[in-house]
């Protein structure tokens, strides 16, 4: 599709159009064009992308239009979550016919501590740590099958995010804004919401690595509530709104006068523009993470806390346009439960469920639901055994679960997501995706189909070759779209 | 294969790099009516030839030929040749030159028309897409061979040996003569392309924006004012060039073009993710920047930079040691979790970096489109798998220099001394400890879970909270890994293995059959003997009598005056306890390095802690103190083998350490090269690469040179040179530049001043007409490209224009915003690759992970954020502000100076008036927290297009 700097080729998008005249139409080559997408490319200057987040439309029509991606770190438990294995729980205690390696030593089945139960009319069990969530079940799409590679967080974490798990790739919010740029120019096209700090591998989850620095994800610490610490430069502290803009408005009058001697060009257009646009940023910006304008039923709705502020911030962020965005759990690895399982499970779900309930239903009350792709999952799942103690590794407590990459779930919603159904299946206990076995790159795949793109030709250019989100796997799984 | 291009066939010049720009180059064809049907016999261009043989031919073999080729001839119809194709089968013509619409073979394949083809399986689109540019091309088809058979990689080398334009020999092209006045060899060459299309060179620009250009261009900073009146003033003929030598003699120079390589060398401050929290740090790499900082203020000669950064250990190091910092080239990427990724990214960077060779791409398999077998990536791949870091980077700097030292050294080598001291004291006390309480261990071996009975019993003399979990632990584990050990364990296993409630009396029995076995050798005898005298009535009291044994043979050996033995020599009879005692791995014998494994927490607290405080000292060694980040070649090379599918547990065939055959001679049909023998062959390979006759090395770097003066290179793919790369429209400059490189000593600063004296470097930067009509990308170069300023040069320059740049040069890197604000140029700020400010990624600097061959230039309302709001611009606004109103009182005086100053030339009435007003009016909302109505009015003139852009 492009290649290393599109902006660059000796025939440039404006250069062709004058030579082939009429050509393009006659031959029906328009619609080739259109595929790859060169006719959305800057269409003002050749030598310049100007602003590369202008919204871009995908290669075929998707009905994702955004996304948020809950990112429960760490590896939440499908088995204790959204896997329902009424066999695990017969056997609690007793050695499974098979243990599959995964990081550490793991001993007996350990049964579910948490109650399953069927909810809306598709009747799937879901566990009583979801029951706010469970409540959407009939707009739920829960992938069972999700198998990685490794069973240890750092190249999980890569491969979740970046589609590779050991070298620099650029990560999926930022391939996808890259497709489709942004819709609001006043809001970073890419947040990545995480509380308290980074998780795991820090910013590498949202590099854009070889693809152009706007791609990456903008982190805000959602730790904090004042805006100058959630977004960097976007407030001043010696002048006032009023004070900066009659700065701009001085500033445009000398690129006025400046253009009047250098001629028009669309470089300095751009960047003239770019200032009212950060002037709007910085509105828009405050305005956005400012939850307490919302009225107190929808502050009630969401819960107290941290996750429920950033999940209300996350509904506020796609409202407005931004494209992606992804809502870490919280820094480090918060689900990675070695001990204490049903303690901290439960802690951590009571954070995050009532939020996400609420974030369904009112994505869905304002009509977003339906072009809002909600994802929900971690690197890996976890282990239907008992992790066993290690000097070092765990507390040894012999209540916890080891990581599973064997095997774990994932659920999307809305966005073109065929509600209402399990897809595939891991074996009786939970071991090991054996129905169905969805990889994280088709699950990628998947991805980009919602929103519109053929994943193996979402391609950049980089170092003499193609790369793409996919590398050279994935399959779209299409019984996962609602068709 | 001809190299010309005929003016007319301008698209077709661009190479087919993407399926889109295939399009584009049909659509060109067709709509220009040029779709005639050529003779079977007519000559095709080396890049239509190059497009049959890389996208058309593995094609037709792959999913045509089994039916239709010399096998079969399905419905009549082969493919194997062109004549063949023209022809067709029973059905009529498979195609029809220039015609892929109407033609069969596309309507088929599109499965548009009466047959679908192939029959299983249809082709993907861009198969489909490429097979009709063919046809539209009229069916490019090598003349000498007419059948259609798969290349050999020899014959594939030898096809880009002999096609690919990058891959030729380095000459001097011919100068043209050319109708407008021109100054120099270079211009002709311009101009002469210029005059194909009735074009001309812009005017030459007026000395303020010359000035201007030149300095942002080579030191990244504004001119003086000064300066500035001083060479407008200047009418002397080579005024001019005198300006030219004196911008490169200025140490900025250096600073400024050394940013240039740290994007080629993916150059940061860190290591990347590191486990456990380690410190990432790579505290020397600052070396390596200043190392290339000083080599371009030198004007080291380009060849001998590539031969320092990859084998100054081989060449002769001068007293103060400084080249070896050279080889941070090498080491300063990404350290990756697994080491052959590492590998990886030293041999791209070496590979891309120097050459525009993507080797990289056959790690996994061989290159799809260049001549370069996986073979030959594993022999680079060998070269720098047998480098290695050593214990100890050298210390940089004259041995007076380095004295002053002494005292960090002193203090580091006593904490290295207390940190073994305090080893070795909790190593005797853990021992001591060990051996003073067999009986209180063993017995909570053998009654696991048991504290409150072993605590009861006469013997022991630990209390529970004196017993060491992880000295339990040891003994444990050493029993059970010694589960036949034959004295002491096996027959104390068969003791344990009686249940409890018969124990006392089926344990005598087994005590009485031991002592009349025959082999009861193997039981040691005076275990034997003392279960005999006194035969354990429960199975705790086995501990007991274990550990009197034990205490008894460390006594043995005391009083024999070997208290530690740790040789496994046993000068004292022994009848096998001894052995078991003392062997390798029993806790009564553990060595040092095992320490950890047996201290208590709170030991391990303080050895950790002294620990930490010599890696901080390590890391943060006294500022002076530098040392080069090298490698080494290891000791015992080891040969490298092929990793099937990058695998490195599938290894195939041998990779001798060599040089890529596609740039090694081929000669009667075999690649001429000889494997490196000198240690791991890095000086044979930078000899390779910086030789006059390596095709690629000086095309690449004045390629990357002519980018930072142009801000657009003349190869569009500064790091991919490879077949996929199409000759550039300005070859002949390319050239030019490559063959004068070479011949002055390629000197870097020589071709600076070739291509800056020129006249076409000196042209406006005005659109004109007709050229923006015909020529609207600039490629011909009529005009000279206006330019904005990367981040490092606006930051800079905003510190230089406030007064506060502190042009110290060299050092340790310093964070450049923050709490504390840095005034040192950009090049010395901190790059943490592991999580890179923000603000450098909004400014398009290139991820320090990888190679970068250009930067990316965007326009985000980030940036303005910065501009208007950073603390930083303030406080650049704010100086500004008082320099200007030291002296002046009056506005418009200010306003005069702000822009001189700033832009080096005084403001107009216009200009004045708008300032005053802003001024004025600004002063009547001020109050005292704001910034004052002069300072933001100098950051108004700071983020104004004529401050961030070169004309």
């Amino acid at each position: 599709m492009q290649r290393e700097n599109n902006n660059e080729s000796s025939l440039s998008r404006r250069n062709l159009l004058k030579r082939c005249g009429t050509g393009l139409a006659a031959l029906g080559l328009a619609g080739i064009l259109h595929d790859d997408r060169m006719l959305h490319a800057s269409t003002t200057a050749p030598d310049e992308a100007l602003n590369p987040l202008l919204a871009k439309p995908p290669h075929f029509r998707g009905k994702a239009k955004r996304v948020i991606h809950l990112f429960m770190n760490g590896g939440p438990s499908h088995v204790d979550t959204f896997d329902y294995k009424p066999e695990l729980q017969k056997r609690d205690g007793q050695k499974l016919p098979f243990t599959l390696k995964t990081e550490r030593k793991t001993g007996v089945a350990l049964a579910s501590p948490f109650k399953f139960k069927q909810y809306g009319e598709s009747g799937i069990h879901v566990s009583e740590l979801f029951h706010h969530t469970a409540q959407h079940i009939d707009d739920i799409a829960v992938v069972n099958s999700m198998h990685a590679d490794v069973p240890n967080h750092e190249p999980s974490l890569l491969l979740m995010n970046c589609g590779e798990s050991r070298l620099v790739r650029p990560s999926v919010g930022s391939w996808i804004t890259y497709g489709l740029g942004t819709e609001n120019q006043n809001l970073p096209g890419y947040i990545a919401l995480c509380p308290g700090g980074y998780p795991i591998k820090d910013t590498q989850n949202w590099q854009s690595a070889f693809l152009p620095g706007v791609f990456q994800g903008t982190h805000v610490d959602t730790k904090h509530k004042s805006i100058e610490k959630l977004i960097e430069h976007v407030t001043n502290a010696q002048l006032t709104r009023q004070q900066q803009r009659q700065q701009l408005n001085t500033l445009n009058r000398l690129n006025q006068i400046h253009r009047e001697q250098a001629g028009t060009d669309p470089v300095l257009e751009a960047r003239i523009q770019s200032y009212e646009l950060a002037f709007r940023m910085q509105m828009e910006a405050t305005d956005v993470f400012d939850v307490s304008q919302e009225p107190q039923h929808v502050l009630d709705a969401y819960g107290k806390g941290v996750n429920a502020r950033q999940l209300l911030i996350a509904r506020r962020l796609v409202e407005r346009g931004v494209r992606y965005v992804q809502v870490w759990h919280g820094h480090g690895q918060p689900w990675d439960n070695h001990d204490d399982l049903e303690v901290n499970h439960r802690r951590l779900a009571g954070e995050c469920d009532q939020g996400i309930g609420a974030l369904l239903s009112d994505l869905k009350q304002r009509g977003l639901l339906d072009e809002t792709l909600v994802i929900w999952g971690g690197e890996f799942g976890r282990t239907p055994v008992v992790e066993l103690p290690k000097a070092g590794s765990n507390a040894g407590k012999i209540n916890g679960r080891d990581h599973n990459h064997h095997g774990f779930t994932v659920w999307m919603a809305g966005g073109g997501v065929k509600g209402g159904q399990t897809y595939g299946a891991t074996d009786e206990f939970g071991f090991k995706a054996t129905e169905n076995p969805v990889h994280v790159h088709d699950l990628h795949a998947t991805m980009l189909q919602l929103l519109g793109f053929n994943h193996k030709k979402l391609t950049y250019r980089y170092a003499g070759r193609d790369f793409r989100l996919t590398d050279v796997h994935g399959n779209v799984i299409h019984d996962l779209i609602d068709s | 294969m001809s190299l010309v291009h005929r003016p007319n066939d301008f698209a077709i010049m661009i190479r087919y790099y993407t399926r889109l720009l295939l399009t584009w180059i049909t659509t060109f064809i067709l709509a220009c009516g040029s779709a005639d049907a050529r003779t079977e016999d007519e000559t095709f261009s080396s890049r239509q030839l190059d497009f049959f043989e890389n996208r058309i031919r593995p094609l037709l073999i792959q999913h045509c030929l089994e039916c239709h080729g010399p096998a079969k001839s399905e419905n009549g119809l082969r493919l194997d040749s062109r004549s063949a194709i023209l022809q067709g089968g029973d059905s009529g013509p498979a195609a029809i030159a220039g015609m892929p619409q109407d033609s069969m073979l596309i309507q088929s394949i599109s499965h548009a028309g009466d047959y679908d083809m192939p029959p299983n399986k249809k082709l993907e689109d861009q198969e489909i897409s490429a097979l009709s540019q063919w046809i539209a091309m009229s069916l490019p088809w090598p003349a000498k061979r007419p059948e259609l058979k798969e290349l050999t990689p020899i014959e594939k080398i030898h096809n880009h040996q002999t096609q690919h334009w990058a891959f030729q020999p380095v000459t001097s092209p011919a100068i043209p003569e050319v109708k407008q006045p021109a100054r120099s060899a270079l211009d002709r060459l311009v101009i002469a392309n210029l005059e194909t299309k009735k074009l001309s060179l812009s005017p030459r620009a007026d000395r303020r924006t010359l000035i201007r250009r030149a300095t942002f261009d080579l030191t990244g900073l504004p001119p003086t004012f000064e300066q500035v009146e001083k060479f407008t003033g200047d009418t002397s003929p080579d005024a001019y060039e005198k300006l030219i030598d004196r911008l490169l003699a200025s140490p900025a120079y250096g600073e400024r073009w050394a940013r240039h390589w740290l994007d080629i060398a993916r150059y940061a401050d860190t290591s990347g993710y590191t486990l456990d929290n380690k410190d990432n740090r790579y505290p020397f790499a600052f070396s390596y920047r200043d190392y290339v900082i000083d080599s371009l203020n030198n004007d080291l000669p380009y060849n001998d930079f590539i031969r320092e950064q990859l084998a100054a250990d081989y060449l002769d190091i001068p007293e103060d040691k400084k080249s070896l910092a050279a080889l941070g080239f090498i080491s300063v990427g990404r350290k990756y979790l697994a080491r052959p990724d590492t590998i990886d990214d030293q041999v791209d960077v070496v590979t891309r970096g120097l050459m525009g060779l993507t080797v990289s791409c056959a790690r996994c398999h061989d290159h799809k489109y260049d001549a370069i077998p996986t073979q030959d990536y594993y022999s680079l791949y060998g070269i720098f798998n047998n480098n290695e870091v050593p214990k100890e980077l050298p210390l940089l700097g004259t041995p007076q220099q380095r004295t002053q030292f002494q005292d960090y050294f002193n203090s580091l080598k006593k904490r290295k001394e207390q940190a073994q001291a305090l080893r070795n004291k909790h190593y005797d006390l853990r021992l001591k400890h060990i051996r003073s309480n067999f009986s209180d261990y063993i017995a909570h071996v053998i009654a696991p879970g048991q504290g409150d009975l072993i605590a009861s019993q006469p013997f022991t003399k630990l209390t529970k909270s004196e017993v060491q979990s992880n000295i339990v632990k040891q003994w444990r584990s050493f029993f059970s890994k010694n589960r036949n050990e034959p004295t002491v364990v096996k027959p104390t296993l068969a003791l344990l293995a009686i249940p409890d409630d018969q124990f006392a009396w089926k344990a005598k029995l087994q005590i009485e059959e031991w002592e009349k076995s025959p082999d009861r050798q193997a039981l040691a005898k005076k275990y034997l003997k003392r279960l005999i005298a006194q035969p354990p009535q429960t199975k705790i009291e086995l501990a007991n009598i274990i550990g009197q044994l034990f205490s008894e043979t460390i006594s043995a050996w005391a009083e024999a005056g070997s208290p530690q033995p740790r040789t496994g020599n046993f000068p004292l009879p022994d009848d096998g306890l001894a052995q078991f005692v003392f062997a390798k791995k029993s806790p009564a014998n553990f060595p040092l390095n095992e320490l950890d494994n047996y201290l208590d927490p709170d030991a391990k607290t303080a050895i950790q802690n002294i620990d930490k405080e010599i890696e901080k000292l390590n890391n943060h060694p006294p500022d002076q103190l530098a040392r080069a980040m090298v490698i080494q070649d290891k000791s015992n090379l080891t040969q490298t083998r092929v990793m099937i599918r990058g695998n490195q547990h599938r290894r195939g065939d041998v990779a001798p350490r060599q040089f890529v055959a596609v740039l090694s001679p081929l000669e009667n049909g075999e690649i001429k090269r000889e494997p490196f023998k000198n240690k791991s062959g890095r000086l044979e390979l930078a000899d390779k690469i910086a030789s006059p006759d390596n095709p690629l090395t000086a095309r690449v770097f004045v390629n990357r040179v002519w980018m930072h003066h142009f801000s657009k290179p003349l190869v569009n793919t500064p790091s991919d040179f490879g077949i996929r790369c199409s000759p550039p429209v300005q070859s002949a400059l390319l050239d030019y530049l490559a063959s004068e490189f070479m011949k002055n000593n390629w000197s870097i600063k020589h071709l600076h001043k070739t291509i800056m004296l020129s006249d076409t470097y000196c042209q406006t930067s005005k659109d004109r007409l007709p050229c923006t009509g015909i020529d609207p990308e600039n490629t011909l170069l009529w005009k000279m490209n206006r330019r904005r300023l990367e981040f490092e040069s606006l930051r800079d320059s905003m510190l230089a224009v406030s007064g506060q740049l502190d042009s110290r040069m060299h050092g340790k890197p310093e964070k450049l915003f923050g709490a504390v604000q840095s005034r040192r140029k950009t090049i010395y700020g901190e790059i943490d690759r592991q999580n890179l400010p923000g603000i450098y990624r909004v400014f398009d600097l290139p991820n320090p992970d990888q190679s970068a061959a250009k930067r990316t230039r965007t326009t985000v309302p980030q940036q303005s954020l910065f501009m208007i709001n950073s603390p930083f611009v303030a406080a650049q606004a704010n100086h500004l502000m008082k320099n200007v109103s030291k002296n002046n009182e009056i506005p418009l005086d200010q306003i005069k100076q702000l822009y001189r100053i700033l832009f080096q030339r005084d403001p107009t009435l216009l200009e004045i008036e708008v300032g005053s007003q802003y001024i004025n009016s600004a002063q009547l909302s001020h109050k005292p927290e704001n910034l004052s109505p002069l300072a933001s009015y100098a950051q108004v003139l700071l983020c104004t297009n004529e401050f961030e852009f070169i004309d």
